[in-house]
């Protein structure tokens, strides 16, 4: 499973292809605007693991400011990778069900202030017997469906009934509520606006319910790369969940705050004819789930027609400028479902490699 | 990498940690048996296809059921991870273009019997100047293009190029590779041994046309990968073959009358081409999938109970994608765990 590591310091044209690159400036600037955004607002970042899921470049968002001083998690595997990568404060996005996997938190809040996900009061009682019986504490966030109607408590009177549980029962502790949204594709940003303030005053509702009912709430934590400047508008939203600004996918290219910094480097290797040109990476590679097909940087004119599994083909409208043996860069449409796919990132910077990150939490579904 | 909660050999397969990709060992051996007897009885081989599988363990399995010509792979990447698993002739389906590319597999080529593709005659001079400069021998086949445009020659092209590979230092011409349309495959070989080459081999086909690839007279090595797992994309033209791989998942959240969540989302499952399908559950489907977490409905209005924690079993769309974001496949009988192995040449995409 070892890949290639290529040595500091070698010029990108040398780079063995395909590989996944990461624009280390745009990374930055991303970081730094997060940062800056969110200096003097109560509300702050709390970035995705699941997007880059790599401890190394998350911790960057911390160190640059802006954040919570912690991250969220899909899953219980990918926690324990961020804890071992030294992030000391996550929120597991995902509810946890199994016996298994309930240890497994139990034994992360030795070490990290762990919370989860939760929905459901058999759920609640489960965790808390795991917990009482080795002796620790994990914190429950209650999950408010909105718009997703996926997980999550479908009116507040689920809401104050969990918190209930969670505040009474040894073991756990009640910390807050948090929801996600699917508002993607409204590059209008009075729609995102007002989308954004719709969806995530569910969440804000079913907090000011369960304070009402006497159960104080200490985490709001809602919102997405695409509400990034919608939340701190909202008072009590005081974590946003974002994820996708780090890296950006093409479906949020509107959002021209954020750079692009996760790319695929691909080489041509035949040319069937004068404006086709075939690539070496594919839909195994690329992820291209819902059809949305990646995009080519930087070349006017030329533009993806399909994938393979292990190719791409380009087309282009007059003679096709890309040669065999001329590489190519790619930018997604779905970048958590491609990193998921890739060993490692390849830092660059002015043209050559800075660093190289394992992506550490890479195929952590569990 | 992925982190399953590792379970004792012998534990019932429902207890497994999910999301796992869990092998049925009666239905690959069934499905492997079937298919390598099939072909060896047309009196041809089968090179299987272990990038449907990326497994080494499987790859033995495959082997190990005879009839087969070596094996093939589809990035260079791969073929260097079997080969340390003792795997010795290799056909990589592709094309290999890049200076580091090349010296890779002139390397390579010094210690097992590996073939690449070519597609043009630039191509071909740098893969014998590669392999001259190594000291060691490079198959190359030719891959002849059924559909334009994409990689390969068009049949016209093929024996011009089958030449000069037959009369380059450091090569051997191993035939022709092509892939679904076997009229424009065969059109070529004509071509090649009317200009008086010897056409060594002739490599194509799919688990979904296994037994006319077989059949059809020309073919002499049947490419095949899917048929040993198989899928919901091969099942239903092949209803011979058993679903030897399915997802195991677990119920999370369960909120809505018809309609519950489990834990393995596109990240597990890979959607590139399809979704899955709920395996033996009729009248229940899996309508979308988010990133982490799969939809499953009752489309029927059937009755059912899938509970938080529920067990649910999924049969990928398309195996060889799902077991590219697996790093352990775990291998039952009899509803019992028996083995846990490495999807070693997951991720070698280059």
């Amino acid at each position: 499973m070892t890949s290639y590591i290529p040595t500091l310091g070698t010029p990108i044209s040398e780079l063995e292809t395909p590989a996944l690159v990461l624009d280390l400036d745009a990374l930055e600037h991303n970081y730094e605007y997060i940062a800056s955004l969110y200096a003097d607002t109560a509300c702050k970042m709390r970035e995705h693991a699941k997007n880059v899921k790599t401890p190394a470049v998350l911790r960057k968002q911390i160190e640059a400011g802006g954040t919570v001083g912690g991250v969220c998690a899909a899953k219980v595997s990918e926690a324990e990778v961020m804890v071992e990568g030294g992030i000391t404060d996550i929120l597991i996005t995902s509810q946890a069900v199994t016996e298994d996997k309930i240890a497994r938190i139990c034994s992360m809040a030795r070490a990290a202030d762990v919370k989860v996900a939760i929905d459901d009061p058999r759920n609640v009682q489960l965790i808390s017997d795991i917990s009482s019986r080795s002796g620790t504490d994990v914190g429950l966030v209650i999950e408010v469906n909105t718009s997703m109607n996926r997980a999550g408590i479908r009116g507040p009177d689920e809401g104050i009934n969990l918190a209930r549980m969670a505040t009474d029962l040894p073991g756990v502790n009640f910390k807050g509520v948090m929801s996600h949204q699917s508002i993607t594709g409204e590059p209008d940003r009075e729609t995102r606006f007002s989308h954004g303030r719709h969806w995530m005053q569910v969440c804000v509702d079913a907090k000011r319910a369960i304070e009402d009912a006497g159960f104080p709430v200490e985490i709001v934590s809602t919102g997405e790369t695409y509400t990034i400047d919608v939340a701190p508008e909202m008072p009590e939203v005081n974590e946003v969940q974002g994820g996708t600004y780090a890296l950006m996918n093409t479906t949020s290219a509107y959002m021209e705050e954020f750079q692009f910094a996760g790319k695929v480097l691909s080489t041509v290797v035949s040319r069937p004819d004068g404006n086709t040109a075939i690539g070496d990476v594919g839909y195994r590679a690329l992820a291209a789930p819902n059809g949305v097909l990646p995009s080519v940087e930087n070349e006017p004119g030329v533009s993806v027609e399909s994938l393979a599994p292990d190719h791409i083909v380009l087309k282009s409208d007059g003679q096709m400028p890309l040669n065999v043996g001329d590489q190519f860069l790619l930018l997604s449409a779905q970048q958590d479902i491609l990193v998921n796919r890739w060993d490692q990132f390849i830092g660059i910077r002015n043209g050559v490699v800075e660093d190289v990150w394992p992506i550490l939490a890479r195929g952590c579904h569990h | 990498m992925e982190r399953p909660t590792f379970k004792p050999i012998g534990t019932p397969s429902e207890d497994l940690d999910t999301p796992a990709l869990v092998v049925d060992l009666d239905a690959l051996d069934a499905n492997v048996r079937l298919v390598h007897s099939a072909i060896r009885d047309s009196g041809v081989s089968i090179r299987p296809r272990l990038d449907y599988h990326l497994c080494p363990a499987i790859g033995h399995i495959q082997l190990g059921a005879g009839g087969t010509s070596g094996v093939a792979v589809s990035t260079l990447g791969q073929a260097e991870v079997f080969s340390q698993h003792g795997f010795n002739d290799i056909l990589v389906t592709n094309l290999v273009v890049t200076r580091p590319k090349l010296a890779r597999a002139a390397a390579l080529g010094r210690r097992i019997n590996l073939a690449v593709l070519a597609d043009s005659s630039h191509g071909v001079d740098e893969l014998s100047d590669a392999a001259t400069s190594a000291g060691s021998k490079l198959g190359v086949a030719v891959a002849v293009r059924t559909d334009a445009p994409t990689l390969g020659v068009t049949p016209a092209e093929a024996a011009p190029l089958a030449a000069q590979i037959s009369g380059s230092p450091n090569l051997d011409l191993v035939g022709l590779v092509g892939s679904s349309n076997l009229d424009h495959l065969l059109e070529a070989v004509d071509s090649c041994r009317a200009s008086g080459i010897n056409v060594p081999k002739v490599i194509a086909g799919g688990s979904a046309t296994y037994d006319s690839d077989a059949a059809s007279g020309g073919v002499t090595d049947v490419l095949a990968g899917s048929y040993a797992l198989n899928d919901n994309s091969l099942a239903s033209r092949r209803p011979e073959l058993q679903k030897a791989a399915r997802i195991l998942a677990t119920v999370v959240s369960n909120k809505d009358d018809g309609l519950v969540w489990v834990d393995a989302g596109q990240k597990a499952t890979s959607i590139d081409t399809g979704l899955p399908a709920v395996d033996n559950v009729d009248g229940v489907g899996v309508p979308r999938m988010s990133a982490e977490h799969g939809a499953i409905v009752n489309e029927a209005g059937n009755r059912w109970d899938l509970d938080v924690s529920s067990k649910v079993w999924l049969v990928p769309h398309d195996v060889a994608n799902t077991a590219n974001v697996y790093d352990y496949i775990h291998a039952t009988r009899d509803g019992r765990l028996e083995a846990i192995w490495e999807v070693s040449a997951r991720g070698r995409y280059n």
